[in-house]
């Protein structure tokens, strides 16, 4: 057995066949599209069944998922003596595969939970008190989400009387709606359900960060999607408001806490808030312009929620990756400790770049181009003239414009302090080229932003399939057919295939000008330093210190504490000694959370005095009670 | 997409146009402010010359740099340029007026600072990490009252592309004028807020006097000369034309809502021309006024200002809102 373990069979055997069972699904899929079929067991029977939604999700997560085993294949050397790794990562994608093909509630509630054990496992795999306590939250925080989403699944029970998700469309009114969204909300991070995201994403080891956030997140979406779309009755579009509204300021604070972190997964993490936020957003429009029978606009903002969960999947699984080498290599996350790193891994760099570039939204990749869909349906919206939606969709606007210059801000400081400039400690210093398979397996994201972004008409003709499952149309994918928002009228156009081809074309351009009209002389020489020639890389810009004005300015949105703590000597202007201690804390976590954690402990330490008495007659009146209330539950509230 | 060899010549001249221009622009405002202070001055032309004798300069790069710094300038005046593209300045259709959408413009400019400030950071240099860092608090500031202001002509004009934007507002301008004024749906206080907000969003975004001083070179002042103090060379030229650039393409815009006049066909090219350029030197002359008059801020005044240009252009989107 330790021979094995030695070698890394569980390692090759398991990445392997997480590869040929996504794809084994992915040809399934395709191959038995809108058929459905049963599985029988002694207890329980599953039923499956294929929709083009379901199809989108099922190449999604396979093809995300084979990236990430073929990076792992690699880099999971290092977990070769806890092979327990493997083994889980394999059924986690397994259990979100068969999700998004589950055809009733039983199903699909018990592959939800499946996924959600194994991704606590895989949370709590390195065995250290920081992960058990984010796994811990994360459990907690997950189950509070599996009730509801339960919750709405008896209701619908009740209301249908069938376990069957053919019998629920149409079927959900909004007290179902609220408790399933509200449920899918704390598995995506939205804003005031996230605090679990931040600890539990960045403590898994990379390759399942790049899953969680990637992949897991978003089968919160494919359920809110079917409750939507597929389940809800349409009868109430202030949701979609609210969904926008949430959605917005979560993609605003966000990116606002993302800025503020250190540690390079952790921003990662909280970028992942923000793009969840931005799907919302989408999701809401398309809500309420399916209610309110705006038609064009629906489609539109349905096209920018897929593209952005395709987009948001391929750069961030690619960004957790490059960290996860970064860690492997350099042996911290701390940017503060980083530093210069492109010298010594030029080709991640590259990479990296190009992931950064695609979550920041830079025009002509990927991130772009879902954006700005999102942006056209929020103008368009405010054309439908429908007051609610106007003041909201403005208000949304101003949110996320601010949240897109948030994230070339915040992306630029993960970029620019982690591979530019000098290494900052030895650990940056003794970096090493990662190994190619490592390198492939965030090679192949990347290269797809880079498609996605520059060639889309591809996968949106794709997507229309699944668009049109949704709310019955399509977006045209012709490259030179201009957008319409509401009515008929070509309203406005974002060709990536042509600019990226005038990008290029004046690149060459003023390439070939350069190299004409301008002098090749070259010397390579020092950085100036005002003459000084202490050779203290510290004396870089910091990651602190490149976000601390826009934090000062926004210091509403954040509670932090710094303090600078003198060594106590008389001398006043000579120190020998200070040391500068910040900390940035989540306002939802210091004034929400942990005050409702005080009280829960408290209310539970006073029956907990009352319920522990020695007296039994005390504890089976107890138990009559707790009987009597569930009947009272019964008869007056589900009945 | 239909194809005329009458936009593509017209097109391709006009980009070539505001690109020789652009310098000129720069130069006339830098001659303004010393001939107001009293000082002789350089000459109009002198940022050619300038641009001339740093391509045949020595290239200085630090040996702490790496890849970044080789292609982030380039990939910064091609941005520009790719906007210049556009633009309709003084002709209808611009070559890439059929995806001249106004948040591509708007994503393009932060391409252009995400590559400065990574450039910025790439030799290691302290002042380089501040300069970056005081670029994106402006650009942070900046760039909701920038959208809105696109976002709000695109509503008013119930257009996307830029081309559009400004071809429909000349028509309604021309109808009011032609007909009187009950004719046409034309505003007079949406472009008047958006020319302000537009105006204090370059200012900043141009390193102008209140919020930067681009003369000094001095720690404590510098916002967009100490992203590229370590340039050199031909480096340093495309880095200063691409500020011209971007000068430029900020007072394009604001003279296209100032006035818009753009030539539909090959005869009222002329006069388009000798308007736009009329324009540009009103607005120069007023930019180098504002800064002759106001010292500079202290930096964390900025938000401030930045935010009553947000506030004026979020006026104006509720007022173009009406409308419907």
């Amino acid at each position: 057995m330790d021979n094995l373990k030695h070698k890394g069979i569980f390692r090759y055997f398991f990445n392997c066949l997480t590869i040929l069972s996504a794809a084994f699904f992915t040809v399934l899929s395709i191959y038995c599209f809108k058929s459905e079929f049963i599985v029988q067991s002694s207890f329980i029977d599953f039923s499956f069944k294929f929709n083009a939604l379901s199809l989108f999700f099922v190449i999604f997560i396979s093809s995300v998922s084979v990236f990430i085993s073929i990076f792992s294949i690699k880099y999971g050397e290092k977990y070769d003596k806890k092979p327990s790794l493997f083994i889980y990562s394999f059924l986690f994608i397994l259990s979100m595969i068969i999700l998004v093909i589950s055809n009733d509630m039983l199903t699909f509630l018990i592959f939800w939970e499946l996924m959600s054990i194994f991704s606590f496992l895989l949370v709590i795999y390195e065995g250290s008190e920081e992960s058990r306590s984010a796994g811990f939250l994360y459990f907690l925080m997950t189950h509070i989400g599996t009730i509801l989403i339960t919750a709405g699944f008896i209701m619908l029970y009740l209301k249908t009387s069938s376990f069957s998700f053919d019998y629920y469309k149409g079927a959900a009114g909004i007290m179902i709606l609220a408790a399933a969204i509200t449920g899918f909300s704390i598995k995506a991070g939205i804003m005031p359900f996230h605090t679990w995201l931040p600890y539990a994403h960045p403590v898994a080891p990379a390759n399942i960060s790049a899953i969680m956030s990637g992949v897991m997140v978003n089968m919160a979406i494919y359920g809110i999607l079917k409750f939507l779309f597929v389940f809800s009755s349409g009868s109430n579009s202030f949701l979609g408001i609210i969904l926008l509204i949430i959605g917005a300021l979560s993609a605003l604070l966000g990116i606002m806490y993302a800025m503020a972190q250190k540690d390079i997964k952790k921003l990662l993490a909280f970028s992942t808030i923000e793009n969840m936020g931005i799907i919302f957003m989408g999701i809401g429009i398309s809500y309420w312009a399916d209610i309110e029978n705006f038609k064009s606009l629906e489609y539109l903002a349905m096209l920018a929620v897929l593209l952005h969960v395709v987009n948001h999947g391929l750069s961030k699984s690619s960004l957790f990756m490059g960290s996860g080498l970064i860690d492997k290599y350099t042996h911290t996350r701390n940017m503060e400790k980083l530093g210069g790193l492109s010298k010594k891994m030029g080709q991640l760099s590259v990479m990296f770049l190009i992931g950064v570039m695609s979550i920041s939204a830079m025009p002509p990749l990927n991130g772009f181009l879902s954006e700005w869909y999102l942006y056209i349906s929020l103008i368009g919206s405010v054309f439908t003239g429908n007051l609610y939606m106007v003041y909201f969709s403005i208000i949304a606007i101003a949110l996320l414009s601010l949240a897109g210059a948030a994230a070339g801000a915040a992306f630029t400081k993960l970029f620019g302090i982690t591979f530019l400039g000098k290494p900052r400690t030895a650990n940056a210093e003794n970096a090493a080229e990662s190994h190619i398979v490592e390198r492939i397996g965030i090679a192949i994201p990347v290269l797809l932003c880079i498609y996605i972004g520059v060639y889309p008409y591809q996968i949106i003709s794709s997507l229309n399939a699944v668009i049109f499952y949704l709310t019955g149309g399509t977006v045209s994918s012709n490259p030179f057919s201009a957008v319409h928002v509401i009515n008929a009228r070509p309203f406005s156009l974002y060709a990536p295939a042509l600019i990226a081809v005038a990008f290029t074309a004046v690149l060459l351009i003023v390439f070939l000008y350069l190299k004409s009209f301008s002098s090749d002389k070259k010397r390579i020489f020092e950085t100036w330093a005002c003459g000084l020639d202490e050779k203290n890389s510290k004396a870089q810009y910091s990651g602190g210190g490149f976000s601390s004005s826009i934090m000062k300015v926004f210091s509403s949105f954040y509670s932090s504490v710094s303090e600078i703590n003198f060594e106590k000597d008389v001398k006043k202007y000579f120190r020998s000694k200070s040391v500068y201690t910040e900390e940035v804390n989540d306002i939802f976590e210091k004034y929400i959370y942990i005050p409702a954690g005080k009280i829960y402990l408290k209310i539970s330490e006073i029956f907990n005095k009352a319920a522990n008495s020695a007296n039994i007659n005390i504890s089976l009146g107890y138990l009559f009670l707790s009987l009597i209330a569930c009947f009272i539950i019964y008869i007056f509230i589900i009945r | 997409m239909n194809f005329n060899v009458q936009h593509l010549i017209f097109g391709t001249a006009q980009f070539f146009i505001i690109v020789v221009l652009a310098p000129f622009f720069a130069g006339f405002i830098h001659k303004l402010k010393q001939r107001a202070r009293g000082q002789k001055g350089i000459g109009i032309f002198q940022f050619y010359i300038n641009f001339n004798k740093l391509l045949k300069k020595e290239l200085v790069l630090s040996k702490d740099a790496t890849f970044i710094s080789n292609i982030a300038p380039h990939i910064v005046l091609v941005s520009y340029l790719i906007i210049l593209l556009m633009l309709p300045a003084f002709y209808r259709y611009s070559l890439l007026g059929v995806s001249s959408d106004v948040i591509l413009i708007a994503y393009s400019l932060a391409l252009a600072t995400f590559f400065m400030t990574l450039y910025a950071m790439d030799q290691g240099s302290a002042f380089g990490g501040l300069g970056a860092s005081r670029e994106w608090f402006l650009t942070v500031l900046s760039e909701p009252s920038l959208i809105f202001v696109f976002i709000s002509l695109a509503i008013y004009t119930k257009q996307g592309r830029i081309t559009d934007i400004f071809y429909f507002i000349q028509k309604g301008a021309a109808n009011a004028f032609l007909s009187g004024i009950h004719s046409g749906a034309v505003s007079i206080a949406i472009p008047f807020l958006l020319f302000i907000s537009l105006f204090i969003v370059s200012i900043s975004e141009n390193a102008r006097i209140p919020i930067d001083n681009p003369e000094t070179h001095l720690e404590l002042t510098m916002f967009h000369e100490a992203n590229i103090l370590e340039a050199s060379g031909k480096h340093l030229g495309i880095y200063e034309y691409g500020s011209y650039l971007k000068l430029t393409v900020f007072l394009t815009v604001m003279s296209l809502i100032l006035f818009p006049y753009m030539a539909v066909n090959i005869y009222q090219i002329p006069s388009a021309l000798i308007i736009y350029v009329l324009k540009m030197i009103i607005l120069c002359v007023i930019i180098a006024g504002v800064e002759i008059v106001n010292p500079k801020m202290r930096v964390f005044r900025v938000p401030n200002v930045l935010s009553v240009s947000f506030i004026l252009s979020l006026i104006a989107m509720i007022l173009s809102i009406r409308g419907f």
